[in-house]
């Protein structure tokens, strides 16, 4: 028999508190902006957020300091245009947050979700309205990098639509020392990239800075690697069954990706540092001992947002002290050329609010970013985004990198449940680098994946 | 041996022994204050102590007061822990004088409930609240008078618990002799109760304004933006993938300033000489 | 005599039966300042344009809070006054302990309650599972390991606390003005410090750099006396990360105990010193046996509360480890099973073992709380 205990629970308080507000009705203020509903009257599916056709939109996300003001900054001239009033919040901790709100019913309008897991976790609740119902699907559809709305879709419709890209699986090495000494800028397949790791290491020089500390998120960045190695080795229908779990993660083939970044990761004289080195450094510290007179290490995996980490001077003169190549095709593996990205979507809370779906149009439109875009930071998933707004010709590359790329995944632990996207895959990565074998750190990650 | 202003002996072992406490005490704090002037490349590079020779900023100093409202935010911390201190040493004192000096069936059952329920992590309770204050609710959740609530009652069992084993200290002889005098329960608590509890009550004041100050849960779900507080804007500083880690050791010197100044109004209550004669009454 | 006698004897010498008035003026000014108090945050909310500037409301929202709960007391006081004394008498420890105790059954029984009852569900409380939630919890290898920390978190930091606190307290005390001023503040400025500082300050401690030039004071001394760099919040041998950890919440507690006990100190009265150095004591046995036995019901008050903060301990070992290489402890578990894994049923479960865990040191509370009313 179900028991409805959360049912139970809600109507009991909610007796206490209408009791609490009959015992006293007629003597409190009411608010001035809940009269008179507008827009689609009823007809959505999600009505949550503030008051509709108000001109007041609400929005929560992850973008805090820099970015916070730069994603503030590009919505400046819409809200003129429109005469709509954006309250932005920003919260580090969206995913907890966003879920107490929800359930509460102190949803804002819009949410802007870093993991599609959590925005799919609130559709399946009803809580977001599909974006077919106020967008120009198909448009958006051509206008965007395949592969963010698949991120979003469920049973069929899809729920958001992406404001920010990441690209993954990029290489960086210090331009100057890395051109003196000759190394191959352009490795074609993995094994021409061990061929430059070795050559590196014949000149006296560890070739991998890595760097994984992270708080209580120390892990992610092995992730990243593991996505790479999957989606290269056995290409894009094995990545999908991997993420939405056809396949279990103890497949031998996702045991063979750990293995393959072994080679790396947990070879000796590899990586800078060592074991202990790469767990005990922020990620953002990761490329630090390249630059400088003698580096330490050339070689360095992770996404385009690097380059918020590097020193200032460096970052000064970006195009001329870092140069980057893509994490290349496996050879024997799947032949095009897959990139790994990520990145923020939005998603709407109020179907109801005439403004909000004024603001999600502006959002997902290609003309969304030219501010943020200017300062640095930030790559429209938009093809047709106007690429001269990038500040640096590096930025320009890594958008013209994705835009070109054959096939594009999302971000393989963004996907999976929470528990083990954001738990086991990550502690995982952890013990794995300590010293557990592949089989054994894969097999637990399986078994912690959610029943149902 | 010499002899101190106030004609105390002075102790050569209580000299030393503060001094090496303090100097352990400090270190750590001095490092992060160290690292509040300098840029992110230099922390990475040299320990704090090599600071006269890898330069100053004030550049994380800058960045946190230009642009992100921080006046209006320490004017909402001052409006949400003010009361949310107050309020809850008021609501506790009385308790705890009932629970001292009062008998009423199931005195003992309901203490016991209030120790126990200081075990309980607060985010149990946090979907229920938000479910009562929030917008199925009363629709209060966003303004101060949520949080006040809400601190009042997370900071009332400790509140009660303290002032309850202060109270059972004071001479009762005191209490039976203004009954007797024909003072009421309400003129006792007041008239005598109080200013004897002052050193307790000045010092769970501070407990609770600190830890109202530097409440982030709280604040971040029960308070809407334009009321929120220091501390959640210091965790606005960072970008989503931490950029600006470094603005923080800034930040966390910035929102310390109010509680040491609010410690040194208060210390009087703990310091030699002018309490000594307040409590014998 | 009890309090209870005492109080209905004194009452019976103030003759009065119902008194109409008190009771009136009490419960319509209850009602008007609950009306009042509500719509004036509701128009802060709803009209803010309305009172000028930000400092208006702020000064108006600090005053009507803080002397609202007074003018409260005032008539709720009253209003228990007006009711025949008998009534009155058996009322008014109620009608004192109502406004605190009610927010505390709100806010914290309330919840209990419900985790209670959820402890016995699914991971999304939809459906009964009986003990299973208990059957899992007792079989993660997580746990056991949790509870092991737990224990040695609860073996040294409530003792080593309180030790320091009354070290610094009793020493303090015997400094000049001046100096008593300084070593406290000294001892008091972790507590000012917010959970981010106190995160960032003893990362700079512990930090570890590859290569020969350490950042991390630690292993600056460590290396300067010979050592070889080590990243100490690894180190689970003799689970050293765990007590390294510690250290931290000890220099975040210890200006509490102090402030608590030096107010304590503070009461004892100079006289049963002054008495003992007469008698020819010395210092060390004036401390042992004049202020210890005087402070010691505080003592028992702060060991006890950081004892039950030790039980709840979480932000520092979530935010350095997140329970990686056994750091686990039971706080951290619940937050990683509620949050990150969505299991609201075995979450509960583990805040039912906290609350069962705490049964000691409520029976010792209870115990204590009986010897003093007896012997008063």
């Amino acid at each position: 028999m179900r028991v409805p205990i959360r049912t139970l629970r809600r109507s009991a308080l909610a007796g206490v508190s209408v009791l609490l507000l009959l015992a006293t009705s007629g003597c409190f203020l009411q608010d001035p902006e809940t009269s008179g509903q507008g827009g689609l009257g009823g007809q959505a599916f999600a009505d949550g957020g503030s008051s509709d056709g108000d001109k007041k939109v609400t929005i929560l996300g992850q973008f805090g300091g820099d970015e916070g003001k730069n994603f503030v900054a590009s919505l400046t001239a819409f809200e003129k245009s429109s005469g709509i009033d954006i309250q932005y919040t920003s919260d580090t901790d969206f995913a907890t947050t966003i879920k107490t709100r929800v359930s509460a019913g102190d949803t804002p309008d819009i949410g802007l979700f870093p993991q599609p897991g959590g925005l799919l976790e609130m559709a399946k609740r009803g809580e977001i309205q599909p974006i077919d119902t106020y967008l120009d699907y198909d448009a958006v559809a051509r206008s965007l990098i395949p592969g963010f709305l698949e991120a979003v879709r469920l049973n069929g419709r899809v729920y958001g639509a992406p404001v920010k890209m990441a690209v993954k699986g990029l290489v960086w090495y210090p331009k100057k020392a890395y051109d003196a000494a000759g190394y191959s800028t352009e490795p074609k397949t993995l094994d021409d990239l061990t061929a430059i790791s070795d050559k590196i290491k014949d000149g006296g020089i560890t070739p991998w800075c890595m760097a994984w500390g992270s708080d209580q998120a120390t892990g992610w960045v092995g992730t990243d690697w593991i996505e790479g190695y999957v989606l290269r080795m056995w290409g894009p229908d094995v990545y999908d069954d991997w993420v939405s779990h056809r396949i279990p993660f103890n497949d031998k083939r996702i045991i063979a990706a750990f293995d393959a970044f072994g080679k790396i990761a947990k070879a000796p004289g590899e990586v800078y540092g060592g074991v202990k080195g790469i767990l005990n450094t922020p990620f953002a510290n990761a490329m630090t001992p390249a630059f400088g007179g003698k580096p330490k290490c050339l070689l360095h995996h992770q996404a385009d947002f690097a380059i918020t980490f590097y020193p200032k001077p460096v970052q000064a003169d970006l195009d001329n002290q870092v140069g980057l190549f893509v994490f290349p095709p496996s050879p024997g593996g799947y032949a095009g050329n897959p990139i790994v990205g990520g990145g923020d979507t939005a998603a709407l809370f109020n179907g109801n609010d005439p403004d909000a779906i004024e603001v999600m149009k502006f959002l997902t439109s290609k003309d969304f970013g030219k501010e943020w875009a200017q300062k640095g930071g930030w790559i429209s998933p938009h093809r047709d985004f106007d690429a001269t707004n990038y500040p640096n010709e590096t930025t320009r590359r890594i958008a013209a990198i994705a835009a070109n790329a054959d096939v594009l995944r999302f971000d393989a632990s963004d996907l999976m449940p929470k528990e083990v996207g954001s738990g086991t895959f990550w502690t995982g990565m952890v013990e794995w680098l300590q010293g557990k074998s592949s089989r054994a750190v894969t097999t637990e990650i399986e078994n912690s994946w959610p029943k149902s | 041996m010499s002899v101190m202003a106030d004609g105390r002996r002075r102790s050569p072992f209580a000299i030393v022994v503060m001094v090496l406490l303090c100097l352990l005490w400090t270190i750590p704090t001095l490092g992060l204050l160290v690292t509040s002037f300098r840029t992110r490349d230099a922390a990475a590079t040299h320990g704090w102590w090599e600071i006269f020779s890898s330069g100053w900023t004030l550049d994380n100093y800058d960045k946190v007061f230009n642009g992100n409202e921080m006046g209006t935010s320490f004017l909402n911390t001052v409006v949400v822990a003010v009361p949310a201190t107050i309020i809850p040493i008021m609501f506790a004192a009385f308790a705890a004088y009932a629970f001292t000096f009062m008998d009423f069936r199931g005195k003992d059952l309901i203490f016991v409930a209030i120790v126990a329920v200081m075990v309980v992590p607060i985010q149990v309770a946090f979907q229920p609240m938000l479910d009562l204050l929030g917008p199925r609710g009363l629709g209060i959740s966003g303004q101060y008078i949520a949080v006040w609530l809400l601190h009042t009652g997370f900071g009332m069992p400790l509140a009660i618990y303290t002032l309850r084993n202060y109270m059972s200290t004071l001479p009762r002889t005191v209490i039976e002799s203004a009954k007797i005098d024909g003072a009421t329960h309400f003129q006792t608590f007041w008239r005598l109760i109080v200013p004897m509890s002052v050193p307790a009550l000045a010092a769970f004041a501070i407990l609770q304004f600190l830890w109202v100050w530097n409440d982030l849960l709280i604040a971040k779900l029960f308070l809407s933006p334009g009321n929120s507080t220091v501390i959640v804007k210091l965790q606005g500083l960072l970008g989503s993938q931490g950029q600006g880690q470094e603005l923080l050791t800034a930040g966390a010197f910035i929102s310390m300033v109010i509680p040491m100044i609010v410690f040194f109004t208060l210390q009087r209550f703990f310091v030699r000489g002018l309490t000594a004669g307040a409590v014998k009454g | 005599m009890t309090a209870g006698e005492m109080t209905t004897e004194v009452a019976t010498t103030r003759s009065s039966g119902l008194d109409w008035k008190k009771l009136l003026i009490g419960a319509v000014g209850m009602w008007l300042l609950g009306w009042g108090l509500a719509n004036l945050f509701l128009s802060f909310g709803y009209y803010p344009d309305k009172y000028g500037s930000k400092v208006v409301i702020a000064l108006l929202a600090l005053v009507a809070g803080v002397g609202g709960a007074a003018i409260l007391f005032f008539f709720l006081n009253m209003f228990v006054e007006g009711l025949p004394d008998r009534i009155s008498a058996k009322l008014m420890p109620y009608a004192y302990v109502l406004p605190g105790v009610g927010l505390i059954g709100l806010m914290l029984l309330y919840p209990v309650l419900q985790t209670i009852n959820y402890s016995f569900a699914n991971e999304d409380s939809s459906k009964y599972v009986g003990f299973q939630n208990y059957r899992e919890i007792f079989k993660d290898d997580e746990f056991w390991q949790s509870i092991l920390n737990n224990v040695l978190w609860l073996l040294v930091v409530p003792a080593v606390t309180v030790a320091i606190g009354v070290v610094v307290a009793v020493l303090a005390d015997k400094l000049s003005t001046q100096g008593e001023k300084v070593a406290k503040s000294t001892i008091f400025v972790p507590m000012a410090v917010s959970f981010v500082g106190a995160s960032a300050i003893w990362g700079l401690v512990y930090h570890y750099d590859i290569g020969e030039k350490q950042t991390g004071l630690l292993n600056r001394i460590w290396t300067g006396l010979g050592g070889k760099a080590e990243a100490w919040l690894s180190i689970s041998d003799f689970r050293l990360n765990s007590f390294l950890m510690m250290v931290i919440l000890i220099w975040l507690q210890a200006g509490f105990a102090m402030i608590l006990l030096s107010s304590a100190i503070k009461g004892v009265p100079e006289e049963t010193i002054e008495a003992a150095r007469i008698d020819g004591a010395s210092e060390l046995q004036i401390f042992w046996r004049v202020v210890i036995p005087q402070i010691k019901g505080t003592i028992i008050t702060v060991f006890i509360t950081v004892l039950i903060l030790v039980l709840k301990v979480f932000d520092i070992v979530y935010v350095l480890k997140n329970g990686l290489d056994k750091t686990n402890v039971i706080a951290n578990l619940f937050f990683q099973e509620l949050f990150a894994n969505d299991q609201a049923g075995r979450a509960s479960a583990i805040v039912v073992i906290l609350l069962l865990a705490v049964t000691p040191v409520l029976w010792y509370q209870v115990r204590h709380f009986r010897e003093e009313e007896a012997n008063r």
